[in-house]
């Protein structure tokens, strides 16, 4: 039976302005929902209400009001074990080599280097193919391995949920066709999948959710296939989307 | 409390790779070799004058580490946004914070234990063993002072920019240890205005007078027990109204 492992109800943000500022509502009673098991995307232009949303799931930003529970119950430390993040950017520690670097996430998990460390981590490097690098500090990966890597410390505890914030953007078609095949072995193996893109070709591939932001509101929220039958082309939809949106302001 | 110290262990191997150790052990030692040339201009004060430069030495070690990591400890983290990774894990903010501090403290730590080994063997302090324990008091209240310094330039750099965190630390720790004349040159002026500013900067910066016995004098004379205690007191209260500070404003801070 599918359980909902994310509900996100009534949220919304207001970010106080300055002594010159207006105050800006950039998150208005946002609401949606992830069931056990599938993939999501989470679909908006620049500067939409992506990232904002997605650190408002964490408490990273801390909503004005509204409900955020991950499998039943608000975000504590137990949930976070079964979640793994990649924010937008991964700025990583850089004077960690790759294998510090997924000790120490293992470790703020865990509370020690338990005995399968050793074969998770490796596991986790072989997927993202940076076995050779792993003993390299990170300063020297390129955008793509520290991208890889990043990705890496979400997939190494084997989490339930998966959320990665625009975890293609950036990267070459190599990089991109690697993540997107990371991303589907995570499918098979039952992970709830929740990440944001602009690129709707990534949605295309890989979602059966869809969740459609614009200027903080939620456009759409439903599966794609009955979405891609009534708009056709996935591009044609989003304006249509946003225009419709739009009009009514 | 393992959390805080993975966290802590990250933050000391960071500054150890950043080399930021070494510049700060580069900086005593220009003051050590400094005092020795100083010395040499004097027959019989020699030795008072290496205590008190190479002590200045190893306390401007320790402020430079804690003003400039602290003010920019937390303010890299949430910029480069490197803190929401670690955040998302189960780590609370507090523990965040903590981590954070203990391993520059441990930085700390270690930077004063090396420069005191140092000193110690220029000042040749096996030949006079009563004044061993004196030493360490001192090297101690140097390591509080600093440790009250870090926690204030954290929690002002949550507030303000980091240079402004900077320059805020350096200040309140000039006026700290100032205090006492402040309230000297107060009563003397017998202006009630300065006075009572004098008596409110005493409730809003530490004395830092309190843990000032870097020189050859005490090192001679040894430090009296009350004063030790006092200072102890004095410095762990400053320390942990600064943490709680810094605990309160971050947890409320939204990592835009």
């Amino acid at each position: 039976m599918n359980e909902f492992v994310l509900k996100v109800n009534q949220v919304n943000k207001t970010f106080v302005g300055g002594l010159f500022e207006k105050d800006r509502h950039v998150l208005k009673n946002i609401s949606f929902s992830l069931l056990t098991g599938q993939t999501t995307g989470f679909v908006g232009s620049n500067g939409a209400g992506k990232t904002t949303t997605i650190k408002c799931l964490f408490d990273f930003i801390h909503p004005d009001n509204g409900d955020i529970h991950f499998f039943g119950k608000s975000l504590d430390n137990q949930s976070k074990t079964r979640i793994g993040y990649l924010p937008e950017r991964p700025y990583l520690y850089e004077f960690l080599t790759g294998e510090e670097f997924l000790k120490l996430h293992w470790n703020l998990c865990f509370g020690s280097t338990t005995p399968d460390f050793i074969e998770r981590s490796q596991e986790a490097f072989r997927k993202v193919d940076l076995v050779e690098a792993k003993g390299r500090r990170l300063r020297t990966y390129s955008k793509g391995m520290l991208q890889r890597v990043g990705i890496a410390q979400a997939i190494l505890t084997r989490p339930d949920l998966l959320i990665l914030d625009e975890p293609m953007s950036g990267l070459d078609p190599d990089g991109r066709a690697m993540v997107k095949d990371i991303l589907k072995e995570e499918q098979k193996r039952g992970v709830t999948l929740f990440f944001s893109s602009h690129l709707l070709q990534d949605m295309e591939e890989l979602c059966s959710q869809l969740v459609v932001i614009n200027k903080g509101q939620i456009i759409y929220e439903g599966n794609l296939p009955s979405f891609m039958s009534e708009y056709q082309s996935f591009e044609k939809a989003f304006q249509v989307l946003k225009n419709k949106e739009n009009s009514r302001e | 409390m393992n959390k805080v110290f993975f966290i802590a262990k990250t933050t000391l191997r960071e500054m150890l790779r950043e080399k930021i150790f070494f510049v700060a052990i580069f900086i005593a030692v220009i003051l050590f070799a400094l005092s020795f040339l100083l010395g040499a201009l004097s027959f019989d004060e020699q030795r008072k004058i290496l205590a008190d430069f190479g002590f200045l030495g190893i306390e401007f070690a320790l402020l430079g580490i804690s003003l400039f990591s602290g003010a920019y400890l937390l303010s890299k983290e949430i910029e480069k946004q490197t803190c929401l990774l670690i955040l998302s894990r189960p780590v609370s903010r507090d523990q965040f914070i903590l981590g954070k501090l203990f391993g520059v403290l441990s930085l700390n730590m270690l930077l004063g234990t090396t420069l005191g080994v140092l000193l110690w063997l220029l000042l040749g302090m096996w030949t006079q063993p009563g004044g061993t324990l004196t030493f360490i008091e001192i090297c101690l209240s140097l390591l509080f002072e600093s440790a009250v310094i870090l926690a204030l330039v954290i929690w002002i750099s949550l507030v303000v920019r980091p240079v402004l965190a900077l320059s805020s630390g350096f200040v309140i720790y000039l006026l700290g240890q100032w205090l006492p004349d402040l309230m000297f040159f107060a009563e003397k002026s017998k202006d009630a205005l300065f006075i009572n500013l004098a008596k409110g900067l005493h409730w809003l910066i530490p004395n830092l007078y309190r843990s000032n016995w870097k020189s050859g004098y005490f090192l001679e004379k040894g430090i009296p027990r009350e004063n030790m205690i006092w200072m102890l007191g004095h410095m762990l209260g400053w320390f942990l109204i600064y943490i709680l500070l810094t605990n309160f404003f971050f947890r409320r801070k939204d990592i835009v």
